[in-house]
Order: structure tokens, then sequence, then C-alpha cells
């Protein structure tokens, strides 16, 4: 197998001078799909802000490298534009910014940043059309302002249709299935295996397994006290499941 | 500094009252003169006014800004029609007529499309019957003793005014097309005062659309520009005073508009400067079922400092009113919102909302906003909202996330900010223009940060 599409060595990381990442190793390889669980206050949400590039982190030590690169010196756009993307576990309301403008803004700002011609208006409706269909999504959600008024399982939902629309090589899926019904989790889970290609890798953070039921995991690993306190297939987190993360709990 | 600006404006006067328009006419004469006593006993603005607390008032007095005689040698850039499609077209540069540039087109029978200049040559006593004397448009005071709020500058525009707009629809008649005049101001060394006057008069059930524009401007230029408006029962008008980015030293601006039963005002501000804005809008619903509408959008960057004031005065039952303002200051630009909705007595039923929201983009920057409710009767609905912060740092995240640079991210932030209350223009051209100026102007002020 060549180079992972992702590597993340030694990851230590603070908030507010309080070390959450406490040595993070883990490698995803394109075309897997890894799922990293734990409990509550293991570092897992810390993980995908520092991911995503979110100021109030401090990476004190170790490194991420995507693709042969160094994900950490890049600034959010750039990690963006050479595809990655993170899906949020609370997508942020901006009233006044249209669904459409803004999905056909940031797809052409990662397509210009690509030296890539940009996509004109009719195409990108035939696109986002059949994407919404194929998420059971109403077009109205085009029209409406990003987020703004959403129920949770929109805001979801719509996380889902960018990242569709933006075809990225590595999704992160921060919690994705926080707050969602089982209709609407059945509908994201439809979405993110139609995602699954040999090229892209998809990590899943999630502190529960039923996302998982719908999108079958390569590997799981374990967060626990922020470290990857143990790695294995699906049959870990049917483990989980059943023990609970008792195990994994300081003392 | 007072003492020789006031020196200054009344050596001015004296210089200049003969050449004014309708000069030698007997009742504009003694207005005139009237206009310019009362501005001396008010004297000009300062802080001590509390209207003008946070006014442009050193700006405004710093300087001895003087009328000055026409000077039609020097060429003046008079930018292209703003207003797509067809539309009537009234320019002025530095105070006057411009014939060559306007184009009136053809008016419909029913309204009468001119120049103060040519109507107090044509018709003085019309004329008479609209202006009214200079403190007609003053509030009612609840009390002169504690109340007193002087016009000064208006005052001091009825004494000086060199000509303006005059829009006059009779009962019943639409002006199907958008009004556009332009204010263009060139360059000058010597520190020179505007003094423009225009008159908008709409008849029972009569509409138009009017667009006041400055363009040009230096650090060297006064304008003061007085609109009066009265809107007929039933009648509407929308009216847009927008800046076009001007260098203008000090910009002082007012609408006084009069509202009868069921008519609509319509308004909106663009204000764009680094230099001084004062915008004041100043309704009176004077008769039942009136509806005020008054919405801006302020822009400064630089030391830039715009001081928006709004007065709405609810004098009769069933009235209704809205203001919608947002102001993004940059550098260390400032802005003040002071937004004031009055509920009389008589005017039961009324319904009144006012919001009010700023951006700071840098550090420097400041806003304040001061809302004020004075409400003298009972049944009424009447809110208002108003807050001051900076871009939201989690949203700026989120586009930067999916690919935007930062500044386009911020731009996108501040178009959506904005862009709810162009969208309440009802006019489409008019709406695309101030769409487009307000993103460019938006655009500059992206430029003057980060």
């Amino acid at each position: 197998m060549s180079e992972p599409l992702l590597t993340i060595r030694n990851l230590r990381a603070s908030v507010d001078d309080k070390e959450v990442l406490k040595g993070i190793d883990l490698s995803v390889a394109a075309g897997e799909v890894a799922a990293i669980m734990g409990p509550n206050g293991s570092g897992k949400s810390t993980l995908s802000n520092v991911l995503a590039g979110r100021d109030g982190y401090e990476v004190t030590d170790g490194e991420v490298r995507y693709d042969g690169q160094d994900l950490l010196a890049m600034e959010p756009e750039e990690r963006a534009a050479t595809g990655v993307f993170m899906a949020f576990q609370y997508p942020v309301e901006i009233p006044g910014v249209v669904n459409a403008t803004f999905t056909r803004t940031a797809l052409n700002a990662q397509r210009k940043a690509r030296d890539e011609s940009a996509i004109d208006a009719i195409d990108f409706l035939k696109r986002a059309r059949a994407t919404l269909a194929r998420l059971e999504m109403d077009e109205d959600f085009l029209r409406r302002d990003v987020n703004a008024g959403f129920s949770g399982g929109e805001k979801k939902r719509n996380e889902i249709f960018q990242m569709a629309m933006l075809e990225p090589r590595l999704a992160i899926l921060d919690e994705t299935d926080s707050g969602l019904d089982i209709d609407a989790l059945r509908i994201v889970a439809t979405g993110v295996n139609a995602m699954r290609n040999p090229e892209r890798a998809l990590v899943v953070i999630t502190h529960y397994q039923r996302l998982l039921e719908y999108v079958v995991p390569d590997s799981v690993h374990v967060l626990a006290d922020g470290r990857i306190a143990r790695s294995g297939d699906r049959e870990l987190a049917l483990e989980l499941e059943r023990a609970g993360y008792a195990a994994f709990q300081p003392a | 500094m007072t003492d020789a600006w006031l020196a200054g404006q009344r050596t001015a006067f004296a210089a200049c009252r003969d050449t004014l328009p309708g000069s030698g006419t007997p009742w504009v004469d003694a207005l005139r003169a009237e206009a310019f006593r009362q501005f001396e006993e008010d004297g000009p603005p300062t802080a001590r006014i509390e209207e003008w607390r946070s006014g442009p008032t050193a700006a405004l007095t710093g300087q001895v800004f003087a009328p000055a005689a026409p000077d039609g040698a020097r060429a003046a850039a008079v930018p292209a029609p703003y207003l797509e499609g067809p539309r009537h077209r009234l320019v002025f540069v530095d105070g006057r007529f411009s014939r060559g540039h306007s184009d009136a087109g053809e008016p419909p029978k029913g309204v009468r499309l001119t120049t103060l200049g040519a109507l107090l040559a044509e018709n003085p006593q019309a004329a008479r019957d609209l202006i009214g004397d200079p403190d007609a448009f003053a509030e009612e005071r609840l009390s002169r003793v504690t109340d007193r709020r002087p016009q000064a500058l208006v005052a001091l525009n009825t004494a000086l005014a060199s000509d303006g707009a005059v829009l006059l629809i009779e009962d019943g008649v639409a002006l199907a097309h958008p009004l556009e005049v332009v204010h263009v101001t060139r360059e000058t060394e010597e520190p020179r005062a505007h003094h423009l006057r225009t008159l908008i008069a709409l008849g029972a059930g009569a509409r138009a659309h009017v667009v006041e524009i400055h363009a040009g401007g230096s650090a060297g230029v006064w304008t003061n520009h007085v609109t009066d408006i009265a809107v007929g029962a039933g009648a509407r008008l929308e009216h847009v005073r927008a800046d076009a980015g001007s260098a203008t030293a000090v910009h002082v601006n007012v609408a006084h508009a009069r509202l009868r039963a069921g008519a609509a005002y319509a308004g909106f501000v663009l204000a764009a400067t680094s230099g001084a804005v004062r915008a004041e809008t100043r309704l009176a619903l004077e008769e039942p079922g009136a509806d005020g509408e008054v919405n801006g959008v302020c822009l400064a960057k630089g030391t830039g400092h715009i001081d928006a004031l709004t007065r709405l005065d609810h004098h009769a039952r069933e009235g209704t009113s809205r203001q919608l303002w947002r102001g993004i200051f940059a550098d260390t630009a400032r802005g003040a919102f002071q937004g004031r909705i009055r509920v009389l007595p008589d005017a039961s039923g009324t319904n009144a909302a006012l919001d009010n929201r700023n951006l700071l983009l840098n550090a420097g920057a400041r806003a304040e906003s001061k809302p004020e409710l004075e409400i003298l009767t009972d049944d009424v609905a009447c809110s208002h909202a108003s807050a001051t912060g900076e871009l939201d740092a989690d949203a700026l995240f989120y586009l930067r996330s999916r690919g935007l640079s930062e500044r386009l991210a911020r731009a996108l932030l501040m178009e959506a900010f904005t862009g709810a209350v162009a969208d309440r223009i009802a006019h489409e051209g008019v709406r695309d223009f101030i769409r487009r100026l307000v993103d460019e102007r938006l655009h500059a002020l992206g430029s003057a940060t980060s």
C-alpha cells in the first residue's frame, strides 16, 4: 500500500493552556472509512477542530501529513482547496447568505485555487438538484439562507449536501449523527455511503455506534484521554456498544 | 473658531444674496433674511445640542466653508447615468442646475419637473406655498424651554439655497419612471459650501420614485442638502439618497416629510464616506393611517464619521413605521445612530419598529446606537433593537473551511449584513443600482482593512 492519505503522528494540542490531545497517532488510507469513537471529554472535538484549522487550539508537538503536505501549516481555505472537508457538529447559521450562492462560491473558490475553471450557474444548479434529490432534500434548500432557521437534522443534511457538491478527498464527519432521528440518520448515512470510493478517505467521529450500523467502517479507533487507546475493526465498535467506555475512562 | 465661522457665513450671505434664485421677489428676499436671522440666533450646531451630541460639529466648523459665485469656466466630471432603463435625470454641478448634463425626458401630464431657480423665476407664488417659513418643519415641542432644538442648518440652507430639483405631481398621477437627481461637486482649493434644496410634493394618490445621488467632492467641501417633502393622502413616494463614494469633508443631508392620511414614504439612505456625514430623516405622520419607512446603510472608513438621525413622529391614529439600519465601520471610523419614535397622544393604534445593528471591522472603529421611544398614548406596538459587534468569527471560519478566502468570506458576510436593507427598495431598477453601489462601497471598505 502507498503512503496513507492522512497521517497523524504524536499530535499534542492544548486549549487555554490545558493539554487535550496527548500524542495521537493515526493513519487513514485512501478508500478507507475510519471511525474515531470516544467518551465525552476524550478530545474528539479538539481533534476535529485542529484538523479543520480553527483558531484557539495550540499544537504543541507532532505533525499531520495530508497527501504529502503539512496540513497544520495551511490556512482553513487552503485545506479545503486541497480536498479536506469538515462536516461540523454545529453548523453555523448565516442569515443573508443564500445556500446556493454560498455553495457555488465555495466550489468556485476551491476550483480557482486549483487552477480549474469556474462552474457556471446552470451546471451548478443541475448538479445541486441531482444531489438534493439523492439526499431526499427539497429544492427549497438552495433558496434558503445558510442553515438559518434549519432544524438540527436539516443542518446535518446541509453539511452532507455541501460535502457531496465539493467532492473532497478527505472528509471528516464530526458527530454528524448527533441529534438525528432514525429517518434523518438513514438519509445522512446514504449520503455518506454514496461518497465512498477508492480515492477518498472518510473519518467518522462519533460517540455512538449507531451511525456505524449504516456506514460500516474499515477501522475503528478509540480515543480516550487524548490518545488512541485501541484500534480494531468493526467488531470493536460493537464491543463498545455492549460494554461502554468504562474500560477507557480514567480511574 | 465659531465667531470666525459665523462671520464667514455673514460675509457670504451679504456677498451672494442678490445672485440667489428668487432675488428681487419681495417674499423671497424677506424669507432669506428671516432665515439667516434665525440661523444667527440658533448659531452653528455644537455638541451641547442634544441632537448634535454625536454630530460632526468639529469638521463642520473647523473650516469656514462659504458659498462662492458660480464658476462655469471649470469643467466638471459628470458621471454617466446611474439608473439603467427609462428615467428622468436632473444634474446639478456645484449646487447649480446643469442643463447640458440633464435629461428631464417627458414627464406625464400632471407632473411638473423643474428646478428651484426656474420655479422662483416663473411662479414665485407657487414656490411660496411649497417652501413655507424656515421653522415650518420644526417638530411640535413638548416644551420650548426643555426641548429647544434649533435647526440652524436648515435655516442657513433656506437663506443660501442656490438651486435644487423640484418635483410637483398632481392628484392621482404616477411618475412611472424614476427621477435621478445628481449633485456633482468639484474639487476645490478654498473651503466651499453648497446649499441645495429639493422640493417634492405629491398630490393625493400620486406615485413617484426619486433617487438623489451625491458624487465628487473633496476635503474642502461642505454640502448642505435639504429635501422638503409633502406626501398627499394615499400617495406613495420612494425616496433614495445615496452617496456614490464622495470625499466631501462634510455632507449634511436632511429630509423632512409630511404624510397625509394613508400616505406612504419609503426612504433609503446610503452613506459611504471617509469624511463626515450627517444624515437626518424627519417624518411627520400627520394624519391617520400613514406609513413611514426609513432604512439606511452607513459605511465609513479611515477617519470617517457618520451620524445618522431619524425622528418619526406619529401624530395620528393607526400609523405604521419601520426603520432598518446597518452600519459597518473600518479603521478608526466612527458611527452614531440616533433613532427616535415619538407617539403623540392622538396616535393610538400606532405600530412602529426600529432595528439598528453595527459591525466594527477594526479595533479602532467605534459605533454608538441610541434608540429612543417616546410614547404618549396607550394602545401602541413599538419595538426597538440595537447591537454592535464584530464579524462573527464562527461564521468566518465556517466559510473559510469551505474554501472561501478570508477576504471573500468577510465580503460575503458584509453583503449579507447590509443586503436586507437594500432589498427593501421597491423599484427594481433602483434596487439593482443601490445593490451594486453598496457592493462597490463594501469592496472599498474591505480593501481599507485586513
